[in-house]
């Protein structure tokens, strides 16, 4: 029997120790953020929420803060749809000269607050729910990522949607990576790799209605070897509509360790679409928590990966008030030696009566090798509800397949056209255009070359 | 134009086709009779290509080439066509999408131009009309939710619009009311020409009244029992499987 080492967290202790300046209205709420990670500390295998992800690849790297580095020109435009207002981060730093904030909505990088304008709302909600510094669960610990991230955030986004306000156009937040070179492998020593923080903030007012897109991605995917420590915040005022798609297109070896939050006003709705394609090492918590009666969110997903790609979902629900609505579809295509987690976590406060909650996760193997895992939960303490979970792991129908190649489709074709059709329903839901053409075009190209 | 000779055909090591001998030529139609469990699925399963079933020995060639050494898509390249006992549901795909691409993979391998939308759109449609298939149904998934009459008027709009040289009807009839069978015949009918061919299997007479056969063989414990021209079938109408038994055995 091996006893599992409990990782360190002097290096990261480090980097804030030597990290640069930060709004002195930060201050505060970083070091406490800090002390929680410290006490915490990271998760071992030990750990309930944390027993399927293997984090010793990314603890065992030594950590440096990604450096400011400007593109060149046409780097980021790949990865934008030309109508959409937009921020974008470079190595978690704001690149204003890429940028173009919309008009109807307060858009600020988080280094500039306290600069100028009404920082009241950014204020109150930065980190509230991510950081554990107003604990929105029963049980729900310190996320040790999330508070790393309050910690060592170099840059980020504000967006404040006024109330009542109606923005036509998506919004897209680009989080780009581009680590200055290949992490230097030296001999006998841990490899480095370079670590940034993206952080974003939402704050939709009552009754207005946006949507959003994050995209992450590296520059070059060749370059690789990176960490992204993402935390995106989203608090739903009453009776407001936020949609939102979650683009992970990082590169395969890259880590990527992240945290989003939904909280729900009454009659809120927050529609989210996580699309993972890219990273070697992924995980995701994503929490919902219906805080107001009639509040209904939607949390959709679908990672598609190969080779030796390990993407792992852990999804928490909370129907703290009646009345409250959550649908959760998560798909996966896994080939090669692929390995996914789906963790779905629903959780029914005593008060939470009426609530409607529907949870499917369905997994498609590619290969003798991948492996899915599925691990419904539900906790339900409230008795008149309605709660649904599902969960399939199959392989590609051999009778559909022959049944195509008899009409003289190519195996391979024919093969793609039914991983599309297993997909398709989440990348279709993209009501943007561009936005689903991009999409559709990932999905296209990872079945083609996804296989191995 | 299809020759079978002594095919042997199993699945998991148990013996189903125990020496076939079939010859089909340009422009006829032959009927393939026989009681359940007489291995007429898994002949037209080791027509088409189905890995599950292996081919012990015999001889499976069409216009002169080996089909055991062809993948199911390349004897559909080579004009060899199933229509389903059990067409296979496929959800998300969509069914004019799906026929679109089979089109074109055809002719493709042909060295044949592919067709764009407009000309896809307009065979399809004619075709369609052909075999009564509702354009409602072209736009859902392939034979998702479909009737089972719905099922197999979907196979024959395949047949219709792939225009195969030789095609395999596997118990098309089965389940249909007589409105669909006449439907199904007049769509196969239709198509007849001189140098198509088909093979009908099937255990009932019934339809060989709509689709007049010029040979017809009954297929019996994994063999052609006999073989005759269309007044066989009416003689397997009047006497049963059973007395063709004893009549074969007798004489």
């Amino acid at each position: 029997m091996t006893v599992s080492r409990v990782p360190s967290t002097a290096p990261y202790l480090d980097l804030y120790a030597r990290r640069g300046g930060e709004p002195e209205i930060l201050r505060t709420r970083r070091q406490e953020a800090i002390e929680r990670f410290e006490a915490a500390g990271f998760p071992t295998a030990r750990d309930e929420e944390w027993r399927q992800t293997n984090l010793g690849s990314l603890l065992r790297a030594t950590p440096a803060t990604a450096s400011r580095r400007p593109l060149r020109g046409g780097e980021a435009a790949r990865f934008l749809y030309p109508d959409c207002p937009r921020m974008v981060f470079v190595n978690g730093r704001y690149a204003s000269e890429l940028s173009s904030p919309p008009r109807q909505v307060s858009a600020v990088a988080l280094a500039e607050l306290g600069a100028g304008g009404d920082t009241e709302p950014v204020l109150e909600h930065l980190g509230a729910y991510a950081s554990g510094r107003a604990s929105c669960s029963a049980d729900a610990g310190v996320h040790p990522f999330a508070a790393l991230n309050t910690g060592l955030f170099q840059d980020g986004a504000a967006i404040v949607i006024p109330d009542g306000a109606v923005v036509e156009q998506p919004f897209q937040v680009l989080w780009l990576n581009a680590p200055a070179a290949r992490a230097a492998e030296s001999g006998g020593e841990a490899p480095a790799v370079e670590v940034s923080f993206p952080r974003l903030l939402v704050i939709a007012g009552e009754n207005s209605q946006a949507s959003m897109i994050e995209t992450f991605a590296d520059v070059d995917p060749k370059a690789g070897g990176y960490f992204a420590c993402p935390v995106s915040e989203f608090v739903c005022g009453a009776g407001s509509v936020l949609h939102h798609t979650r683009l992970q297109a990082d590169a395969t070896d890259a880590f990527h360790v992240g945290f989003q939050h939904a909280q729900l006003e009454r009659a809120a709705s927050f529609d989210s679409s996580s699309l993972a394609f890219g990273g070697g090492l992924v995980r995701n918590d994503t929490v919902g928590l219906l805080d107001g009666e009639g509040a209904h969110c939607t949390l959709d997903g679908l990672y598609v990966v190969s080779g030796s790609q390990f993407v792992d979902n852990h999804m928490r629900v909370e129907h703290r008030q009646p009345h409250t609505t959550s649908h959760q579809l998560y798909k996966g295509v896994l080939g090669g030696r692929a390995r996914s987690v789906f963790n779905g976590r629903i959780y029914v406060h005593p008060a939470a009566q009426r609530t409607d909650a529907k949870q499917t996760n369905r997994n498609l193997l590619l290969s003798k090798s991948a492996l899915a895992n599925s691990n419904p939960q539900l906790e339900i303490f409230a008795d008149d509800v309605r709660c649904t979970h599902g969960s399939t792991i199959g392989r590609l129908d051999e009778e559909a397949l022959f049944y195509l190649r008899s009409r003289g489709i190519e195996r391979e074709q024919a093969h793609a056209m039914l991983v599309y059709a297993f997909a398709r329903e989440l990348v279709e839901k993209a009501s943007h255009e561009p936005l689903r053409q991009d999409l559709e075009g990932r999905l296209l190209a990872s079945l083609n070359g996804g296989d191995g | 134009m299809l020759r079978v000779s002594d095919l042997h055909a199993k699945v998991e090591e148990q013996e189903i086709l125990k020496g076939v001998d079939l010859e089909v030529h340009a422009g006829e139609v032959h009927a393939v009779m026989g009681p359940n469990g007489s291995g007429k699925s898994t002949l037209a399963q080791v027509l088409a290509g189905k890995e599950d079933y292996e081919i012990a020995a015999g001889l499976l060639e069409l216009d002169g080439e080996d089909l055991r050494e062809m993948a199911p898509e390349e004897r559909a390249h080579a004009g060899l066509f199933l229509a389903f006992q059990y067409p296979v549901e496929i959800p998300g795909v969509g069914n004019s999408y799906f026929l679109k691409a089979a089109v074109n993979a055809n002719r493709k391998a042909r060295g044949e131009p592919e067709l764009d939308a407009m000309d896809f759109l307009q065979l399809l449609r004619e075709r369609a009309e052909l075999v009564d298939v509702d354009e409602a149904l072209l736009r859902r998934p392939v034979n998702e939710g479909f009737s089972g009459g719905e099922k197999k008027r979907n196979e024959i709009l395949q047949m219709a619009v792939l225009e195969p040289r030789l095609a395999v009807l596997d118990e098309t009839d089965s389940g249909l009311d007589i409105d669909a069978l006449k439907t199904v015949a007049a769509g196969v009918n239709a198509l007849r020409s001189e140098d198509r061919a088909f093979v009908v299997i099937t255990h009932y007479q019934r339809l060989l009244n709509y689709i007049v056969p010029d040979h017809v063989h009954v297929l019996l414990n994994g063999r052609i029992a006999r073989s005759g021209g269309s007044e066989l079938a009416l003689e397997l109408e009047e006497k049963g499987y059973a007395g063709l038994t004893k009549g074969s055995s007798g004489g």
